[in-house]
């Protein structure tokens, strides 16, 4: 029975030697480009530093040359704990090409680690046509009318007092938006 | 002969109704709106030259002014028989103004109630 140490450093070196295969970056190369993200994001997942028993057996069998060690020393635990992923990765196995053919576990980047949707484009600076366009914040001014004491024609300003003693101007009466109706009158 | 209090009131929620009033002591005609039934007239008084101002040479003048405050109609003496109509127009029409025609037949209409008897 082979050590577990051995049996994880085996698959680390399969692992990584299967993403160098297929063009993979490594994880300690330069930053990423943005076409490449789906393979970033595969060999970043499987990353050395990651656990071993988190990895899903079905992908890693793809990977690695020896098909045999990877389900037969992942621990039940594991598979037990992500379910899910495992199935999810390994739900067409019959349209799957061999594991020669074509090395490359998108599924795995699928299952494990969110797909990198915003993170180049929110470092991307904004284009100059896509900031919006100043907007006017005041009113055009309605047509004026003369101002004279004729019909059809805008009153000089004038002041009123209430019998309450609060004033009143031609401004407040203009502001409050209402027509008025105004009698000068007198009982004598 | 049709008197302003007897529809005043109808207009009241679009319009602002207002006596000015000559008398030197406000609280007359706060009476007189009382015991007339000027329901939804505000008294006031004029200050300053605003009777000159606005050319308000007798009494009674009436103005009705639309919500920009351009002057819509005036009249000076007479009954209220013809401004219903016009406070159906600003009522349905805050910012109604006259057409030009109407204003200057009104206009010239004053000219000659202010010109005196020779």
């Amino acid at each position: 029975m082979p050590k577990p140490n051995l049996i994880i450093g085996l698959l680390t070196v399969g692992i990584v030697a299967g993403a160098l295969l297929t063009g993979c970056q490594p994880p300690e190369s330069p930053a990423p480009t943005i076409t490449d993200a789906t393979a970033t994001t595969a060999a970043a997942a499987v990353a050395p530093t990651e656990p071993a028993a988190a990895v899903p057996d079905t992908p890693v069998s793809q990977a690695t040359p020896s098909n045999t060690v990877a389900p037969a020393t992942s621990p039940p635990s594991a598979a037990a704990a992500a379910p899910s992923s495992t199935d999810a990765a390994a739900a067409p196995p019959a349209t799957r090409p061999s594991a020669g053919a074509t090395p490359k576990p998108p599924t795995i980047a699928a299952t494990l680690a969110p797909p990198p949707t915003d993170a180049p484009s929110a470092t991307l600076p904004l284009r100059p046509t896509d900031t919006p366009a100043p907007v006017a914040t005041t009113a055009p001014p309605p047509p004026s009318a003369p101002q004279g004491t004729d019909v059809g024609e805008t009153p000089p300003a004038f002041t009123m007092q209430r019998v309450d003693d609060s004033p009143i101007t031609s401004a407040d009466l203009a502001a409050a938006g209402r027509p008025v109706f105004m009698m000068y009158f007198a009982t004598w | 002969m049709q008197s302003l209090n007897t529809f005043a009131s109808d207009y009241a929620a679009d319009i602002d109704f207002y006596i000015v009033s000559f008398d030197e002591d406000a609280a007359v005609i706060a009476d007189y709106i009382a015991n007339h039934n000027y329901q939804g007239f505000t008294a006031a008084q004029p200050v300053g030259t605003m009777l000159a101002d606005l050319a308000v040479t007798r009494q009674s003048t009436m103005m009705a002014l639309n919500a920009q405050g351009r002057i819509l109609h005036r009249q000076t003496r007479g009954d209220a028989t013809q401004w219903p109509a016009y406070l159906d127009l600003l009522s349905e029409n805050p910012n109604a103004a006259p057409a030009p025609a109407d204003a200057q037949q009104q206009k010239q209409q004053r000219r000659q109630d202010l010109q005196l008897p020779s």
